[in-house]
């Protein structure tokens, strides 16, 4: 063996080759050691018996963050948790081995990691220990995955008791519903959207008389139900208290409702409401009104005559005095009769036996013959009033000529009443190819805004109106309006508190099924 | 300019010292010196070494064998030449060659306890050389200290500054605890031995 030039004595060469050949296969064993050590991908120490670190491995310093020149000969208590790891060294020394223990190690930046570790005792030859071999597991991935697959858990745990939650409340709800649906004292239909009958409560089967056995499909298809879909259409148009004839006797009141839902069709709700009674009632009414009415229509005539006669001294003279009770009383008649015709329109209109009579007639003639009836009137009460032509040419319209006159007499007439002294009153017509409008404009006391929506019901008058005239039986605007309605027309007003009102109404100049 | 300070005579005589060491004594060496200085500093003091006649390559070290304890003694010298280290810096030299050592693992099992540990001294001196005598002249473990005394053991001052960070180290290992140390007789102040005086709480 020979090393820069040194070189043993000859007898003791011999020795000398076993010597090398075992150094020469230390060093081998020495390098697989080490280059073993360094290879090991886990962290791994040694740690003596007092808990000085004497070994770690490269993949140790990398977890711990400490060059081994720092860790080397340390406590190893300054990496890890040192009543974890002291109770981790006892059971070791003790045990042997411990497979698996999470400990917490701190990191040189200040970080803090947990590991899983694994221990193992070595001894010398008499079996002592003299340390411990420490591998670990950087299970803060794990950790963190586990963390948040709990969190995970937790939040699905929270949604899963918030959906059970709201799956109850959602059945309570449907149960409320279903409750509402069931004793709901009117008829109660939903479409979906493709107009296929989805429900139907009790009160609706009633109304059609449906045993419970009977299937949707099945109700869809009878007679009764199939004459109420037709009714409604086959896109089941919105409608609004609409009167549908079941039979004779038997009258529903229909309204229809598109259910949306963020802009997605649901489909169509439709309730039914028996207004049967109501009807009976009505018709009664009317009938007793048209009784009443026309009973009360021949003495107020013949009162009506017997007066006048007395007014133009046909019984002999009458004096000043007499004379203008006479005229009052002639007047107050002229009201009742007035009043009697109304009612006697109306029940007619409500009977349903106010029968239109179309013809062509020229809408100015009407306009005119109508305003030349009350021109004293707007003359006495110093109101100026004006026609506004659109031409000189006739406009001929499809109308009963003495229903639109009446119209035309009511609204012009309450122009007349409702407007003060110097107020003003215009008539216009105007044209289009298709219809006729046919407007009066005033400057009177004009209609409340909250009063607005009732102007053409029966019997209804404004507050200011009859503080501006007493007399009026309610009934003109009423009839107006359906008179134009049964023209298939339109009628409206725009007022304004004080400054006036106009009143319209339109009416189609072609021929039309006129109802 | 450092190859006119280690003369050919100084490698001489550094040579011509009588004794052997095991490989690790200088690998532990040059391992720090590849740590601290990096390869460039490593391949600065193979050339330096080759220079003066003695190309020793890192990595052909054999920790488990036995060289020329002069070579140990030149190899002191010569980082303390190209790297110009002073005492304190051979202090930590000594303090990490045994983290980088691989007796450390063959010694392990008398790291078992201070008492043991001490009682295995000469031998783990041994170990590494083949002259000088490590004793233990005193330790008192309640009391926190130790007395080492190394005989027939004369190599360079440098190797008595190693030595000082070397003990205390492997001191500290075996009683768990920062330990002090002072070189209190040294051959090279004119004593018969070098003498260590070792502290701790």
């Amino acid at each position: 063996m020979s090393i820069f030039g040194f070189k043993r004595s000859n007898r003791l060469e011999d020795k000398d080759k076993k010597i090398a050949l075992l150094l020469t296969d230390l060093t081998s064993l020495e390098d697989y050691i080490n280059d073993l050590f360094n290879f090991f991908p886990l962290p791994i120490c040694f740690i003596s018996p007092l808990g000085v670190i004497l070994e770690a491995n490269p993949a140790f310093e990398k977890t711990s963050g400490f060059p081994s020149e720092e860790i080397i000969g340390e406590s190893i208590k300054r990496i890890f948790d040192r009543e974890e790891i002291s109770s981790i060294t006892k059971e070791t020394l003790k045990e042997g081995l411990i497979t698996g223990k999470d400990l917490s190690l701190f990191r040189k930046d200040g970080d803090n990691l947990i590991v899983r570790v694994f221990t193992r005792t070595r001894t010398d030859e008499n079996l002592k220990p003299i340390g411990y071999f420490l591998g670990l597991f950087d299970l803060s991935d794990i950790k963190r995955t586990e963390d948040e697959l709990k969190r995970v858990q937790a939040a699905l745990l929270n949604i899963l008791e918030d959906t059970e939650g709201a799956r109850r409340t959602t059945e309570e709800e449907k149960d409320k519903t279903q409750a509402i649906i069931t004793n709901f004292t009117d008829g109660l239909l939903f479409f979906d959207k493709n107009h296929n009958l989805a429900l139907i409560n009790p009160k609706a089967e009633n109304f059609f008389e449906i045993d419970n056995t009977k299937g949707l499909k099945e109700i869809a298809e009878i007679p009764s139900f199939k004459k109420l879909t037709e009714f409604l259409g086959s896109d089941i148009r919105d409608i609004f208290r609409k009167e549908f004839i079941m039979t004779k006797d038997f009258i529903l009141e229909v309204s229809a409702i598109s259910m949306e839902k963020d802009n997605i069709d649901l489909g169509n709700l439709v309730v039914l409401h028996d207004i049967s009674r109501e009807k009976i009632i009505e018709k009664l009414k009317t009938e007793f009104v048209s009784l009443a009415a026309h009973q009360l229509r021949t003495p107020l005539s013949a009162i009506k005559w017997s007066l006048r006669m007395i007014l133009d001294g046909d019984l002999g003279r009458i004096n000043k005095d007499q004379k203008e009770i006479m005229e009052k009383t002639y007047q107050s008649n002229e009201r009742m009769i007035t009043l009697v015709n109304d009612l006697l329109n109306v029940a007619r209109i409500e009977e349903g036996k106010y029968a239109i009579n179309p013809a062509f007639i020229d809408v100015v003639k009407i306009c005119q013959s109508v305003i030349d009836s009350l021109a004293d009137g707007f003359k006495k009460k110093g109101i100026e009033f004006k026609f506004i032509k659109p031409s000189r040419k006739p406009i001929m319209i499809f109308v009963d000529e003495e229903k639109i006159r009446l119209v035309l007499q009511n609204v012009l007439d309450n122009a007349l009443k409702y407007t003060a002294k110097p107020g003003k009153v215009f008539l216009s017509i105007k044209e289009t190819p298709t219809s006729a409008t046919v407007e009066v404009k005033d400057t009177g006391i004009g209609i409340a805004k909250n009063e607005q929506k009732m102007v053409f019901s029966k019997f209804f008058r404004a507050s200011e109106a009859i503080l501006a005239e007493p007399t009026g039986s309610g009934l003109g605007l009423y009839m107006a309006k359906n008179i134009i309605d049964s023209h298939g027309g339109k009628i409206g007003f725009k007022s304004q508190p004080g400054k006036g009102t106009t009143f319209y109404f339109i009416i189609k100049k072609e021929e039309t099924n006129i109802s | 300019m450092e190859e006119e300070k280690i003369t050919r005579e100084t490698v001489k005589k550094l040579m011509a010292i009588p004794g052997e060491a095991r490989g690790v004594t200088l690998k532990v060496d040059w391992e720090f010196i590849l740590r601290k200085e990096g390869k460039e500093g490593l391949e600065k003091l193979e050339r330096k070494m080759a220079e003066l006649g003695y190309p020793l390559k890192f990595e052909e070290i054999k920790t488990m064998d036995f060289y020329p304890i002069g070579l140990d003694a030149l190899s002191m010298t010569v980082i303390g030449e190209v790297f110009n280290y002073d005492k304190q810096k051979f202090i930590e030299i000594g303090e990490t060659a045994l983290k980088f050592s691989i007796f450390l693992k063959v010694f392990l099992k008398y790291f078992v306890s201070p008492k043991q540990a001490i009682n295995e001294a000469s031998k783990m001196w041994r170990r590494h050389y083949s002259v000088g005598d490590l004793i233990v002249a005193e330790f008192n473990e309640d009391r926190g200290y130790a007395v080492l005394r190394l005989e027939n053991f004369r190599l360079s001052k440098i190797h008595c500054y190693n030595l000082l960070g070397y003990f205390s180290k492997i001191l500290e290992m075996i009683v768990n605890a920062k330990v002090s140390i002072e070189e209190r007789k040294c051959v090279f102040d004119g004593d018969g031995y070098h003498e260590y005086f070792l502290k701790w709480k």
